[in-house]
């Protein structure tokens, strides 16, 4: 028998839609920064090393914001994974190319322009300008210099039409833009990971032989996040049916989802599949060869979110069984990965 | 173990009611004339053969009681006769055999006999089928 529970699903689509309103949430400097650091490295710049410094302030030369603004550039270039970023500390010469620039006050805020050269220091067609508002400076824990030029609407940004980068051409980038890194868009890494997976079973004739829910083992492995597969097992004894003793439970549960990166955090969602065997074990069966076991299949949908800290991470999913055969599950599963190819 | 796509496999059809709530077709029982043999003699041995022909499963061993009556002789008696082997899973389509029984026709020559087989399984579940022969 299939079971329908469609009403589960508009709060899987608001789920959806709370993800999509909350980004503005997470508006930052680092996030702008962020949009800089992609679009390079979608440029198709040929670049073997790069170095950034140089920042300073157009107005007085002065360089009070070029640490945060350089580090946080480097952080954001080492997110596409494109490129060999040199460090602070390394000497920007020996680099195959300079991301530099220049800064000024503007309405409150900070207006930067960004720019590419190769190793003579000859320009590269590549730049970039962004505003940094005031919010985003104190929540940086940054303020303005004294002395720092203000560009009014009538002082352009030192941009020439014929340097911008075909990508972007506003000089106000907004944050969190469709091709930004939080979007799917992510070098391939493999996630291999273990963990605990819950079943609570939704068939009220089934739940209580298995106490209403089934503790589970579970391994699996994530393709760039869009597609997770799991291998599951759990084990209930039973008692109170006849000469059967127990059942198991093995499984395979497959998604197709989309993931949605905020930094260090990954959330996801989308439709998936789960094909399993219920199996019976009789004591009265001993026959060999002779075995009863249930196809407890299901189509499901799930949403998760994975935290990660460099190369190993944390992962908490749940799933639904929208249609399922003999029995659906909630399942929650909480496991560690560890990544691989990034 | 990694399963995909699974369908049941096995009796499932003794489980799925109390597990589910779901009910499935049972097992059903029948004597399989065309298994089942007869050596005259005194007594007569019968070895008869019962076949699952319903479309759910049942497990062994299968209980059969004959009942003989014939149309010459006072009442024949009762014989029984075990079928398949414990614990063996019997599904549709499968023929299972009985331990040979033995019936003395001396008293009835040339009648025909009548036999009511009751088979039961260990589960309770009962079916009733019969079937005669001229008592040679």
């Amino acid at each position: 028998m299939a079971k329908t529970s469609w009403s589960r699903l508009s709060g899987l689509g608001l789920l959806a839609l709370g993800l999509a309103l909350c980004q503005p949430a997470w508006a930052d400097m680092q996030a702008k920064l962020n949009v800089v650091g992609s679009a390079l490295a979608r440029s198709g710049q040929s670049i073997s090393s790069l170095a950034v410094a140089g920042f300073t302030d157009a107005g007085s030369g002065d360089a009070a914001l070029a640490k945060a603004l350089e580090d946080g550039l480097r952080k954001a270039l080492r997110r596409p994974g494109k490129f060999k970023v040199l460090s602070a500390s390394a000497d920007p010469s020996k680099a195959g190319a300079l991301l530099t620039g220049t800064y000024s006050e503007q309405d409150g805020g900070l207006a930067v322009h960004v720019l590419l050269q190769d190793a003579s220091g000859a320009k590269l067609p590549f730049t970039r300008d962004l505003v940094l508002t005031s919010d985003d400076l104190q929540a940086a824990g940054l303020s303005l210099p004294e002395g720092s030029v203000t560009v009014t609407e009538q002082e352009p940004l030192l941009v020439k039409p014929a340097m911008v980068d075909p990508y972007y051409n506003s000089q106000t980038i907004p944050t969190l833009a469709p091709s930004a890194p939080r979007g799917p868009g992510r070098p391939f890494h493999v996630d291999v990971s273990a963990g605990y997976k819950a079943f609570f079973p939704t068939n009220p004739s089934f739940s209580p032989w298995v106490g209403g829910r089934a503790d589970g083992a579970s391994v699996g492995l994530s393709f760039n996040d869009w597609v997770l597969v799991d291998a599951d097992y759990w084990h209930a004894n039973i008692n109170g049916l006849g000469s059967v003793d127990g059942l198991d439970y093995f499984g395979t549960a497959l998604a197709i989802t989309y993931p949605l990166r905020l930094g260090p955090l990954t959330l996801y969602l989308g439709p998936g599949g789960r094909f399993a065997d219920v199996q019976v074990h009789d004591t009265a069966i001993n026959n060999d060869g002779d075995q009863a076991s249930f196809g407890n299949n299901a189509f499901t949908a799930v949403a998760g979110a994975k935290l990660r800290y460099q190369k190993v991470g944390l992962d908490l999913r749940y799933a639904y069984d929208l249609v399922s055969s003999y029995t659906g599950y909630h399942t929650v599963r909480l496991g560690g990965f560890f990544e691989f190819g990034r | 173990m990694l399963a995909f796509g699974c369908a049941d496999r096995g009796p499932t059809n003794l489980y799925s009611k109390p597990l589910f709530n779901q009910s499935q077709a049972g097992a059903q029982m029948s004597f399989d004339g065309n298994d089942s043999y007869l050596v005259a003699g005194t007594p007569t041995v019968l070895s008869l053969a019962i076949k699952n022909t319903g479309n759910g499963s049942t497990v062994g061993p299968i209980t059969g009681s004959v009942s003989l009556t014939s149309t010459s002789c006072a009442v024949l008696g009762t014989v029984t006769a075990s079928f398949g082997k414990s614990g063996q899973v019997i599904n549709p389509g499968d023929v299972v055999y009985g331990t040979p029984m033995t019936v003395d026709f001396s008293a009835c020559s040339g009648a025909e006999a009548f036999f009511a087989l009751t088979m039961k399984d260990s589960r309770g579940s009962t079916w009733v089928d019969g079937f005669s022969t001229n008592g040679q």
